[in-house]
């Protein structure tokens, strides 16, 4: 959140999502260098290690594209999205040492200049099965290299939202061209079936999750709520669940939140970079995006000092044993009295 | 003919990168805190970590520091 910027914003819980990707990386170098030395004897050390990191930052990539279809199909995944961006910026390294060393190990041994070379060496453009496969790398390396320098905050807010998203929207072209190059180069390098038909279990996997959450998120959209006398029906109050939210759609999307038995209801869409604040839950009073952890006091929809991020609040009222909700915001950061529980038992 | 194509595409990065680079250092320098009052007083490492995205991202940010 503003008032002032930092390098990198930690927190316990993302220290330990850092510490994962270190240990689940360290664990598998260590596996794939044992295998590899059973299997292939007599692989040199820098194969090894373009491979290892080649496959390390494909399989990165998958688990990056499929958190978010994931989590709106089951909450059980958040973890997994709360520290995406650190996850990415590896990602992006390791891609960076699997490029580097093949073009240290394939374009820095004659005398052309090893950027031409990747371009020149191979001149086969016209041929499927001889294509040169690596040029397709090195151009989903500077997309994922634009993404890695433009995911601090500071670009979020700098570059502004249309432009930022863009360039992360670029993160499909990306997943194409390195699909097309790791196949390309598979079937160079005469790859074993086991191995196309893990790309395609991924590739598939990869598909399947953003056409299922898609279709979800448009029923969501399509269920028309009850309307009455200007207000929308949430639902009775035990179906909320205590420091969580349920989501109405009418217009802007709304988050009704139950705490300490009251209710409030917010915008449903966070400050930060649009995250779902419903799908989050309230913690030490606030309600806290899943996304990046932004949060909110649920009373006026403002970040608590010293931050100054304001989301709408809106009115509620409860009728015929029914929660409803007045879709007219009350306007960003305004106090709304939450709605005491007790006063209709 | 690829052999020109990708020469002239090697010059162009190449030349985009070099002033990309002239440009960030002005943009460390200043045209952050006069784009993002926040950058004021924020310590080296973020100015560190801002830094490559300033190289790669100068075309917008010269245009928008412009505009300004
Ligand atoms: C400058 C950019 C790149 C270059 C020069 C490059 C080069 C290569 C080369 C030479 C191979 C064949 C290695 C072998 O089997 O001996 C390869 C395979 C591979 N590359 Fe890249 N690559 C680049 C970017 C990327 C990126 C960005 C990714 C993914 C994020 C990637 C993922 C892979 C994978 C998964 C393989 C298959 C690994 C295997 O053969 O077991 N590459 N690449
Ligand atoms: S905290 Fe990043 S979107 Fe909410």
């Amino acid at each position: 959140m503003s008032v002032g910027y930092t390098s990198i914003l930690w927190n316990a819980e993302k220290k330990r999502y850092d510490r994962g990707i270190l240990i689940f990386v360290l664990v598998y170098l260590v596996a794939f260098y044992a295998l590899h030395a059973i299997l292939h004897p007599n692989a040199t050390f820098e194969t090894l290690l373009i491979r290892a990191f080649g496959i390390l930052a494909f399989f990165f990539l998958h688990v990056i594209l499929v958190i978010g279809p994931l989590t709106r199909l089951n909450a059980a995944f958040l973890p997994l999205l709360y520290n995406r961006r650190h996850l990415g910026v590896s990602m992006f390294f390791i891609a960076l040492i699997h490029g580097a060393f093949s073009i240290q190990q394939f374009h820095n041994l004659g005398d052309m200049n090893p950027m031409r070379s990747i371009f020149l060496s191979n001149m086969e453009y016209l041929s499927l099965n001889q294509f040169p496969f690596q040029t397709l790398g090195f151009f989903a390396l500077i997309i994922l290299g634009l993404m890695a320098v433009s995911s601090h905050d500071f670009w979020l807010k700098n570059l502004g939202p249309m432009v930022w998203k863009s360039l992360h929207m670029l993160v499909y072209v990306a997943y194409a061209l390195i699909i097309l190059h790791v196949v390309l180069g598979a079937i160079q390098n005469e790859k074993s079936l086991t191995f196309f038909a893990i790309v395609l279990g991924g590739f598939t996997s990869v598909t399947l999750l953003h056409l299922v959450a898609g279709r979800m998120e448009k029923r969501v959209d399509e269920e028309k709520p009850i309307v009455d006398n200007g207000f929308v029906m949430v639902c009775r109050p035990r179906e909320l669940e205590e420091n969580r939210a349920k989501i109405i759609r009418w217009g802007e999307r709304i988050a009704v939140f139950k705490y300490d038995g009251k209710l409030s209801a917010v915008s449903n869409v966070c400050k930060h970079q649009g995250g779902p604040l419903g799908e989050g839950k309230i913690v030490d009073g606030c309600i806290t995006c899943p996304w990046h952890g932004y949060q909110y006091l649920p009373g006026n929809g403002q970040s608590p000092p010293p931050f100054n991020e304001k989301v709408a609040t809106y009115e509620l009222k409860i009728q015929d044993g029914y929660v409803w909700v007045n879709p007219e915001s009350k306007g960003e950061g305004v106090e709304v009295e939450p709605l005491n529980l007790k006063d209709y038992e | 003919m690829i052999e020109v194509a990708v020469d002239i595409l090697l010059l162009l990065m190449g030349t985009y990168l070099v002033l990309g680079f002239l440009f960030s250092f002005y943009f460390i320098l200043k045209g952050a805190s006069k784009m993002d009052e926040d950058v004021e007083g924020s310590p080296w490492h973020f100015k560190l970590i801002i830094w490559p995205g300033a190289v790669l991202l100068w075309v917008v940010l010269l245009r928008k520091l412009i505009r300004k």
